[in-house]
């Protein structure tokens, strides 16, 4: 019954075949732009998320009390991208940081000991931690040897700088400056492991965290005011399991708990506000444009249906019954579907690493379940066609041969 | 004669005049609200932006003029054996200046999270300071202040001046610290939701075109039919070519209003309820709604003239 059913919607759709290739790439159009729409909306919020993320929004310092203060150590930093840390998925950046005074010339000036950037074994594969790690922090100059120095945007770039520390003067080369937008710009980067050595001190001062936050909504906001322990343990579960700017801290703190976890509010509170209104305006758009692919679809089974009448109306004049056209007319738009489906799977596949590249200069995958779901949607409409077939074969036989 | 022709058209064309419209209306109001919403977003990130609070912190130096600002002044003092910064600002203007801060409580006494903890004081604790009964609130900032205490006041001897201004480079050589961070990330952001908005708007206005070359494909055949009559009335060829012009620029001079209004709207809605921001709409705007409506329906036009042409009268009568 099927093989007959196909070789007749197949005769059929040879017959028509402009229409139906007019139906099919007609399809095919409209799911390709769901399906490059749908995984750009749906990538957006989390780019943009990355985008945002490029500077450190995180800062973790020893704990001070009264009685004592603690210390933090390399492998503190290291803690951030291991597997016991919820959200080491979330952490985007890290370098830890050493802070010093010394002079240059007659000068004050502030050092920081940390790392330009330095791989180290993570939860999954190695994580590259370090200060040139921050997206958002612009540097120009070569790659930094151990002995060299970056300067900060608001200090003089010489090639070789004549660095005073602890009575003793050291020359250093000058590999290159850094622009970050922040009172690190008044900063002059060192290797750790120098400064380590030349102060004889081992402890860090403070790591500097770049994470991926989602935007607060009430429960976050409750956190904030209250605290964490004010939660019963059902919202604490949800507000562990999302990552918030309190609970990726809340987490860090987990890890080093000799540390003390600041969120630089001004950092997230912007972050926080631009995904909030992007993904807002992402998803109407979505909305709208799978109105505009489904308006598409229908227009174009309307077409063929239309162009089909005749046909139908020679087929009940010869005895056949409303379920067998509706089988037909089921198995062609089918028929193109699929076809479509395939053109729509091969053309996005090919467009969203283009799109993506172009919008985002990153190359992102469709979602596997936005393009079922999108592919199905032609099947879905076909249903339509039904509806519209159905009013016609209602038309006497006579006016439907005409 | 060609009013009342055009008409008759209209009234019989009805039911694929009314989707065309319907579907290209739809794609005009996403390419419209793409771009509005693409041209407003500079006014969403600003206003995101301003929460970064002060972006200049300025240590005027001993008699240089003090610009307009909120002025801090700091003194060291001991509490409970330890030292502690104690800020004097007017705090809600300072507040007011930094909206990210978070302050836990209502007290009077503003103390930074890192002061709190080390004198181990919590929100609502009842402090005697300086002889005086003070309630304690907790201020969460991730700046500086976060180890201060602060006090409301007036400063007329301020040690800083924090400012939000659009133009920080103007204290640029001044004692300043300035703060820019998220500026680079602003001009990333803006340029992706702009190339974003772009790249709908294209596949809308396909769509669109696709949405009215198969409805058109459908009347084909009927229009075959009254051009047949036409010819075979001796109607001259532009004559035709006139009505259906006509036709399609009327469809897209509807279209373009009823998707300018809807882009309006959408544009409106998308930032207003969502991003809280009013729309601009840029000039363009229109032109670009217009455009793509004429391409659509000439489209349409190009179709019927396609299929009508190498025809001869007897097919056309036929609609073949």
């Amino acid at each position: 019954m099927f093989s007959f059913l196909f070789r007749i919607a197949a005769k059929s759709a040879l017959i028509q075949k402009y229409r139906f290739l007019a139906l099919t790439f007609t399809i095919a159009i409209a799911s390709t732009l769901l399906i490059i729409l749908s995984a750009l909306y749906f990538n957006a919020e989390s780019q943009m998320a990355v985008e945002l993320g490029g500077v450190p929004n995180m800062v973790v310092e020893p704990q001070k009390s009264i009685v004592e203060t603690s210390r933090l150590t390399v492998n503190d930093l290291t803690a951030l991208k291991s597997e016991d840390h919820f959200w080491h998925n979330n952490i985007l950046a890290a370098t830890p940081v050493m802070e010093a005074e010394g002079t240059l010339g007659n000068r004050p000036v502030r050092i920081a000991g940390t790392w330009f950037r330095k791989s180290l074994p993570a939860a999954r594969d190695s994580f590259a931690y370090g200060l040139l790690t921050f997206r958002g922090w612009t540097y120009a100059g070569s790659p930094p040897k151990a002995n060299a120095v970056i300067t900060g945007a608001n200090l003089p770039a010489d090639g070789q700088l004549r660095l005073t520390l602890n009575g003793h003067t050291y020359s250093l080369p000058v590999a290159g400056t850094l622009e970050t937008g922040s009172y690190w710009d008044d900063y002059m980067f060192v290797n750790l492991e120098w400064l380590q050595q030349v102060t004889n001190r081992h402890s860090l001062d403070k790591i500097l965290v770049s994470s991926l936050i989602k935007p607060k909504d009430q429960l976050a906001i409750k956190v904030e005011q209250y605290g964490e322990d004010s939660l019963p343990m059902d919202q604490f579960e949800k507000w562990y399991c999302s990552p918030y700017a309190t609970t990726v801290a809340y987490t860090i703190n987990e890890v080093i708990p000799q540390g003390n976890v600041k969120v630089l509010r001004r950092i997230t509170e912007v972050q926080e506000g631009v995904i909030k209104a992007s993904s807002g305006t992402f998803l109407a758009l979505f909305v709208l444009t799978l109105v505009a692919a489904v308006t598409a679809v229908l227009s174009a089974q309307r077409m063929y249906v239309s162009a089909h009448l005749r046909d139908y109306g020679i087929m009940t004049a010869m005895g056949a019954s409303r379920g067998k056209i509706f089988a037909q007319l089921i198995t062609e738009i089918g028929l193109a579907a699929l076809l479509s489906g395939l053109i729509s799977f091969g053309i996005s596949k090919l467009l969203i690493g283009f799109l993506s590249h172009v919008i985002f200069d990153i190359a992102f995958q469709a979602n596997l379940t936005l393009l079922i779901i999108s592919v199905a949607i032609p099947f879905a409409t076909a249903l339509s066609a039904l509806v519209m077939v159905k009013r016609g074969l209602n038309k006497d036989v006579v006016q439907l041969l005409r | 004669m060609f009013k009342q022709l055009l008409i008759a058209s209209f009234r019989h064309r009805r039911r694929f005049y009314l989707p065309m419209l319907i579907a290209v209306s739809l794609a005009l109001c996403l390419l419209g609200g793409a771009g509005i919403v693409g041209g407003s977003f500079q006014s969403v990130l600003d206003r995101e932006m301003a929460k970064y609070g002060a972006n200049v912190i300025l240590h005027p130096e001993p008699g240089e003029p003090v610009p307009d600002g909120v002025p801090v002044a700091v003194q060291r003092k001991s509490y409970m054996g330890q030292q502690v910064e104690v800020a004097t600002a007017p705090v809600k203007r300072l507040l007011r200046l930094n909206p990210a801060w978070l302050v836990r409580g209502e007290g009077t006494l503003l103390a930074g999270q890192e002061t709190a903890r080390l004198l181990g004081w919590h929100r609502d604790d009842q402090i005697n300071l300086d002889g005086t009964s003070r309630r304690v609130a907790i201020l969460k900032s991730g700046t500086e202040f976060d180890s201060f205490l602060i006090l409301s006041g007036q400063v007329n001897n301020p040690d800083m001046v924090l400012l939000r201004t659009a133009h920080p480079e103007q204290y640029r050589g001044r004692n300043a610290v300035i703060l820019q961070e998220m500026v680079a990330s602003r001009y990333q952001v803006l340029a992706s939701i702009k190339r974003l908005m772009l790249s709908v708007g294209i596949l809308a206005a396909i769509a669109a075109i696709a949405t009215v070359l198969n409805l058109a494909r459908v009347d084909a055949g009927r229009r075959r039919r009254e051009l047949g009559i036409f010819k075979s009335l001796g109607a001259p060829q532009h004559m035709m070519y006139k009505i259906i012009g006509t036709e399609f620029f009327l469809l897209a001079v509807i279209a373009t209003l009823i998707g300018f209004a809807g882009s309006i709207g959408l544009g409106w809605g998308i930032l207003s309820g969502i991003a809280s921001a009013p729309p601009h709409i840029s000039p363009d705007i229109p032109a670009a709604l217009f455009f793509t409506a004429l391409v659509a329906f000439m489209a349409a036009g190009t179709m019927y003239y396609l299929e009508s042409k190498r025809r001869l009268v007897i097919e056309s009568l036929r609609g073949e």
